[in-house]
Parts: structure tokens; sequence; C-alpha cells
């Protein structure tokens, strides 16, 4: 039982490790996708949203290929850190950034382009300057935008199986995430512990959805987060 | 229009999809560190019978908890004795029997074994070592019993233990280069490019890997003609081949 607790506690910091960094990354990315046009952006657009798709294991297995010492990355590194990727919280927490890219820039995006360029456009009129118009304009009219996107990718990296698997070697405290520890469970037919963190982890789910479905904007109209 | 579509995807799949249950065919269940031997054991099987064994591949675990809630399938060769003597006990099986005694490998990387006690033992060995998980595999308990000949459990190893869910998994981590040192199954190291050291019976208790035949198997008698050829001397002497010991007696 205290190796579910240790579990628990690891999945929710790399949840929120994995939030923050992704929206401080996917914030400018989503900013200039929604401002930029290019025959080439299709493209983009479909990179940013593959995670979405592919399974788990495929990405896992990429990664688990590219943190290998033997790899150039997995190589510079061991060079830097003097530890290795694969197997580590640190490699668990680059996973899982790319794993749920698209569920942080997604909802910024379409909340951005959606933003009227007006507001921006008298704000710089009236002399603000690019900081302030973010600070001033866009974050508090994206506001719902930014919640969902936090939301989603902490909710998403909390049921995150496929990837870890791949790449995390279960270790206790290190990589032993919720799921993984769920999968022993059941693998080792300890049933009633596996039904405890399953429901745990549904309860969970569920009123992290309902909470997002209330911040989000559409209210009661719209069932896609956006 | 689109729905009519679906409606005969899913009508096609169900026809189709009977064929499962259809006669002259064995449906097994096997774990993923046999898979490759029964494969080739079941070509012949077939080309001498005309019975015609239908193959999944699976973990131990997650195929006994796919039997024990209905999935179709006449034979289980586990990794393990726990999981199919548990389903003769529940009344979901019988016919128990031993097919193979599994043997456990270090597989290492840029150099050649003269002793396990000096490679363990080396004060510069703090490498992780990548073995299978021991609460779902036989063969991670076998790596647990052998490190702990080496290592005192009252002081901290030297080294990370990295866990793969499987023995495939585990040796997955050694074949992508994640890892240079695992304790895996002797049967899947036959294509390594690391050094392969056989780790030597007594380190470890045995890996008795047992099969079942199912409670309501549709092939009940094709089932049994299996058993009979897999256990047979001709197919147990070439286990061997495969780095398994042959069962010499049960």
């Amino acid at each position: 039982m205290s190796d579910d607790i240790t579990a628990i506690m690891l999945t929710l910091k790399l949840a929120c490790i994995t939030s923050i960094i992704l929206l401080i990354i996917a914030t400018p990315l989503a900013w200039k996708l929604a401002r930029w046009q290019h025959k080439a952006k299709h493209y983009v657009l479909a990179v940013v949203a593959l995670p979405l798709i592919l399974p788990p294991t495929v990405l896992g297995f990429y990664l688990l290929l590219l943190f290998s010492p033997q790899n150039a990355v997995g190589q510079i590194w061991q060079d830097f850190t003097g530890q290795q990727l694969a197997f580590s919280f640190s490699g668990l927490v680059l996973g899982s950034v790319v794993y749920s890219l698209p569920f942080a820039v997604q909802p910024l995006y379409a909340s951005f382009v959606q933003l009227d360029g007006r507001y921006l456009d008298v704000a710089t009129t009236l002399g603000m300057s690019k900081w302030s118009r973010f600070r001033r304009i866009v974050i508090p009219s994206c506001k719902p935008a930014f919640m969902v996107a936090l939301g989603l990718t902490f909710a998403h990296t909390i049921g995150e199986f496929g990837v870890v698997l791949m790449i995390g070697g279960n270790i206790p405290g290190e990589t032993q995430v919720l799921s993984i520890a769920l999968f022993e469970h059941v693998e080792a037919l300890e049933y009633e512990q596996a039904h405890a963190l399953a429901f745990g982890m549904l309860v969970f789910s569920f009123m992290m959805m309902a909470l997002l479905y209330r911040f989000n904007r559409g209210g009661g109209t719209s069932w896609t987060l956006k | 229009m689109g729905l009519q579509r679906v409606l005969l995807l899913i009508i096609s799949l169900g026809v189709s999809g009977q064929s499962f249950g259809q006669s002259s065919q064995v449906n097994i269940a096997v774990a993923a560190n046999f898979a490759e031997p029964v494969k080739e054991i079941a070509q012949n099987f077939h080309r001498q019978t005309g019975i015609k064994p239908v193959i999944s591949i699976g973990s131990s675990g997650t195929l006994f908890a796919q039997i024990s809630h209905g999935a179709p399938f006449d034979l289980f060769l586990s990794a393990d004795a726990l999981r199919p003597e548990k389903l003769v006990q529940q009344g979901k099986a019988s016919d128990l029997h031993t097919y193979a005694k599994g043997r456990l490998a270090l597989v290492t990387r840029g150099k050649s074994l003269a002793s396990l006690n000096a490679f363990f033992t080396h004060p510069q060995f703090t490498k992780p070592v990548a073995i299978a998980n021991p609460k779902l595999a036989p063969y991670g308990v076998a790596a647990m019993e052998t490190l702990a000949h080496f290592f005192n459990d009252n002081e901290p190893w030297p080294f990370t233990l990295v866990q793969g869910k499987s023995v495939a998994q585990t040796y997955q981590y050694f074949q992508a280069g994640n890892v240079d040192v695992a304790l895996v199954a002797l049967s899947l190291t036959a294509k390594t490019q690391g050094d392969v050291f056989a780790i030597p019976s007594q380190y470890h208790s045995p890996i008795v890997q047992k099969l079942v035949l199912l409670k309501g198997a549709d092939h009940t008698d094709e089932a049994k003609r299996f058993i009979d050829y897999l256990l047979s001397p001709q197919i147990q002497s070439t286990l061997q081949e495969w780095g398994y010991a042959p069962v010499t007696d049960e």
C-alpha cells in the first residue's frame, strides 16, 4: 500500500511539472501558430496533433531508442547530467511533454484564433507594450482556454500509461507511476488493490472533466473543450 | 448510407469471427517467452495432423485475467506454475502438465565473462541492471535469487534495478542499448549481439512452465493431441536448442 502512495505522489508530481512546462511551451507556440499563414502550416499542425492519434507505444518505442546512450540525444544528456535518460524521472517528464503537447496547444490555439484582433490594435495605438497587451488583454479574455489547457494536460498525464510502460522501467519512487502500479496489481492478480486504484482514478478523471466543462465558456452548449 | 456500410462491416466481422469456433483447429494462449518455439512446433503439428493451431501471445498475467473472464482459448501455456494451478483450483481447467523448464541468462555488452562472481563484485560495477518484474514474471524471481547470491539484502545495492513488465521487454531494454546488463530468458538471446552467459541452475529455484486444458474448450480433442505432441520426447529434445531444459519426468 505504501508503494501505491508513493506512486500517487510521483504521478501528481509528474503531472504538475509537465503541466507547467507545457504551459510555458504551448502558449508562445499556439500564439505563433494562430497568427502564422503559410503553405506548410497544415504539416506543422499535423505534427503537433500526432500524439493524439499515435499509439503511445509507438511514441514510447522511439523515445526508448532516442534515450539510449548509443544515440546522440541520450549520449549528450548523459554527458551533461551524468544520469541516464531512460528509466529516470527526467525521461518521464520529457516523454509526457511530447505526449501531452496537443492537449495544451489545441485549446490555446482555438482561443487565440477567435480573439478579436481589434482589441489588440486599439491597445497598440494607445501605446501599450507587447507584454502588457498580452498580460492585460490576451490572458484575461482567453482565461478559460488556459484553464482547459492546464487541466487537460494534467489529467492526460495522470492517465499516461503506454509511454511510461516503454521508457519507465518500473522503479518505485522514480518511474513507477499510478497507471503502472495499477497494471502491476492486475498482472499480479492483486485485484483488490487494483480496484482501489482504478476506482480512485475513475472518480478523479470524472471530477476533473466535470470541472473543465464548468470552466469552459461554452457552458452547457458545447461539448468540445477549447 | 454511412450507417449501412457500418452495419455491413459489423456483420462481416461477426461472420469471420465465427471461424474461430469451428473444428479442426486449436486455440492456444501462450506466454511471450515461449512464443517463438511454439510457433515452429505448431507448424509441424499442423503438417502432421491437419489441425490448425491459432496462437495468441501475451504475458501470463494478462492471459490469465482474460481466461478467468471467459476468453475462448483451448490451451494455456503459462510462463509459470502458479497461474495454471490457480485455474485448476478454480475449476476452470484440467490436465496440468509441465511442458518446459526455463533457463536464465546474463547478457552484457563489450566484455566477456570470466565468472559471475568477478563480474558482479567488481568495484566498478555500478551500471543499471535490467530484470523482469519479479511480481509478474518467474524469470524476474530467478533473477532476484541469482543477484541475492552476490549482494547483501541489508545494504543498498551499488546499481539501479530496472524492471521490465515481462522478460521480453527486459531484453528489449538491452537490445535498444538502454542497459548494458540484463538477466533474461536464455530462449530470447539467440540473436543477440551481446555476450551471453547461461546462469547455472543452482543459482535459482527452477523456472517451471506449466500448461492447462481449459474447461469449456471448443476443441478438447485437438487440444489433447497438441499436449501429447508437445510433451513427446521427440519435441522435448528440441527444446534445448531454444534455451529450455526439457521436462524429464512428471
